[in-house]
């Protein structure tokens, strides 16, 4: 919300969070879903994207985020060819999966089509691969999509809203089963699951789901400056892929030359949790 | 500051940081070198100091910060029984150090006696351990400290942001000589870097002059929930030791099990760094 003195705030349920000087509004409206903004700020996170006032990406460090969302999952894969993106209308996760040469199509879900006009308008260098040929975006709820699409992929990416408004649903059982059934053989899910010192309830609650469904839940985390808390966490899920089990050294090579955040070492250390976030996800 | 809607706001050049919802101002007074404040808020963090209208410590978060500073380095260390830590008046660090049987006394020294008193009086649970019988706390200009005294350090901790120059990354090669002439062979010394998010260019000059000046220099990283940029960098140096040698299971177990952060594998694998910072150092 940007108020008077034009600060962006952004607190957690914990009482602290985020703050953001604004030059200026640029976009302001109401979806069918959300309130979506964009605000032009003065600080070199540059412009950022807000759905119900909640901080979804910036120009200047949305990398942390995407690069993360993707590479782990992707390099633990010896080929994904097929992958599909829930949510992540801003287009960040979808540039970050077309870096491995090996993908054929990628499918984005995204429910709110007012996120992808309005970040390939205001923030292209997310946006940049939406118009890529291999990439088939279907404007739908997630829920229902998926629900018919078994076996089809190798990774599925939930670069979703928090557990609150239109995201909601996608933090059940049911939905977290039919992911785990649209999944190819060694196939691979990773779901953002939120700040690891904001919101430590919805984390809880959230592995627990997860561990009814997939045989193979663990945790990762890397920081991220504008994400309340500063650091965020995401599930890394499967049937018989254990994470860390594969990496695939040439793409590894080829992709941290395109990588701010992203190279082999530190892939192999986003698993080692603090001492108390391994106590969340493990309860 | 607290501004109108009674949020604590502080922002970095960079243009963002972070906001914290405020309750009440339990204390404030100019001392004679600065603002020092006590908030108590209306978050998971708790009370919170203030110095100059910079965070400096909160009740809730502190041990992010505080296990990464000293648990490295004094595991690292065969058997570290002196330890100094410059601009630690709060005794957030100290309160870690003392968790090691090995040692046997510990140096605080601070130039501002206020922020030691409030500490005390406000933040018991990270201040009372000053009053240990292992704790010495001279109230005094770091430079002159480090000038001046004959004692010598198994361990140097430097915490705050600029204790012993204008500021990161601007340390004299007088400070670096006394630095080193305090440690005794095998020492080790650990400096916080600031944020390599929000502080780039402090960062690199940093880093180029302690290259120069120890043979062995490593930069590990570990999210600090209410530092701007939240990601916190510490700079280890020493002439002979690496991190995390000197493995000792014992006492690795008996420290973690008295931590919210460290283990073993949460040490090894925070000196392994992102791209970005690979290339900024």
């Amino acid at each position: 919300m940007a108020e008077e003195e034009l600060y962006y705030k952004e607190i957690t349920p914990s009482g602290f969070g985020i703050a953001i000087k604004i030059k200026e509004v640029l976009f302001s409206e109401y979806s069918k879903y959300q309130k979506v903004e964009i605000l032009q700020s003065d600080s070199k996170l540059g412009k950022i994207l807000t759905l119900d006032d909640l901080m979804m990406a910036t120009e200047g460090d949305e990398y942390f985020y995407h690069e993360m969302i993707a590479h782990i999952p992707m390099m633990n894969h010896p080929c994904p060819k097929s992958v599909l993106v829930i949510g992540g209308g801003d287009g960040g996760t979808v540039r970050e999966v077309l870096k491995h040469k090996t993908v054929e199509k990628v499918v984005l879900c995204e429910i709110d089509k007012m996120v992808i006009d309005v970040s390939k308008k205001y923030l292209p260098t997310i946006a940049c691969e939406l118009d890529n040929p291999k990439v088939e975006i279907k404007v739908e709820d997630a829920i229902e999509y998926i629900k018919d699409k078994k076996d089809m992929f190798d990774i599925i990416l939930i670069d979703s809203t928090d557990p609150m408004g239109p995201g909601v649903g996608l933090f059940t059982e049911e939905f977290y089963t039919n992911v785990m059934n649209s999944l190819k053989e060694g196939g691979i899910m990773v779901a953002q699951s939120e700040s690891p010192v904001a919101n430590e309830d919805e984390i809880k609650h959230m592995y627990k789901l997860l561990k009814k469904v997939f045989p193979i839940v663990s945790s990762y985390t890397s920081p991220i400056p504008t994400y309340p808390g500063g650091y965020w966490a995401w599930a890394f899920c499967s049937k018989t892929v254990k994470p860390l089990s594969y990496i695939d050294e040439e793409r590894c090579a080829e992709i941290t030359k395109q990588c701010k955040i992203y190279n082999k070492d530190y892939h192999m250390a986003r698993f080692a949790l603090p001492t108390f976030l391994d106590d969340l996800t493990q309860a | 500051m607290v501004d109108e809607q009674n949020y604590y706001r502080e922002i970095t050049p960079s243009g963002f940081g972070i906001a914290i919802k405020v309750k009440e101002i339990l204390f404030s007074t100019q001392s004679k070198y600065q603002k020092v404040e006590v908030l108590e808020t209306e978050s998971s963090l708790g009370k919170i100091l203030t110095l100059n209208d910079l965070m400096f410590v909160t009740e809730g978060d502190a041990y992010h910060y505080n296990e990464m500073i000293t648990h490295l380095p004094l595991l690292s260390h065969k058997n570290p029984k002196n330890v100094l830590i410059i601009g630690g008046g709060t005794g957030a660090a100290t309160k870690e150090i003392l968790k090691h049987k090995s040692v046997e006394h510990v140096v605080v020294v601070d130039i501002d006696e206020v922020v030691v008193n409030t500490c005390k009086e406000y933040l018991p649970e990270i201040a009372g351990c000053l009053n240990d019988e292992r704790v010495t706390v001279e109230i005094t200009d770091a430079f002159d400290y480090i000038k001046q005294t004959n004692k010598k350090f198994d361990v140097i901790l430097i915490t705050s942001p600029d204790p012993l120059g204008p500021g990161v990354g601007e340390y004299t090669s007088e400070v670096y000589q006394n630095l080193k002439r305090l440690l005794n062979p095998d020492g080790i010394i650990v400096m916080q870097s600031e944020s390599p998010v929000a502080n780039e260019q402090k960062s690199k000059t940093l880093y180029a002059s302690l290259l120069k000046n120890f043979e062995i220099v490593k930069t590990y990283t570990s999210p600090v929930p209410t530092y701007p940029g939240s990601c916190w960098a510490w700079v280890f140096c020493s002439d002979s030791v690496n991190p995390l040698d000197n493995y000792d299971e014992q006492r690795y177990e008996e420290i973690i099990k008295n931590c919210k952060l460290f283990t073993k594998k949460y040490a090894e694998q925070r000196l392994e760094q992102e791209t970005l910072l690979d290339d900024l150092i």
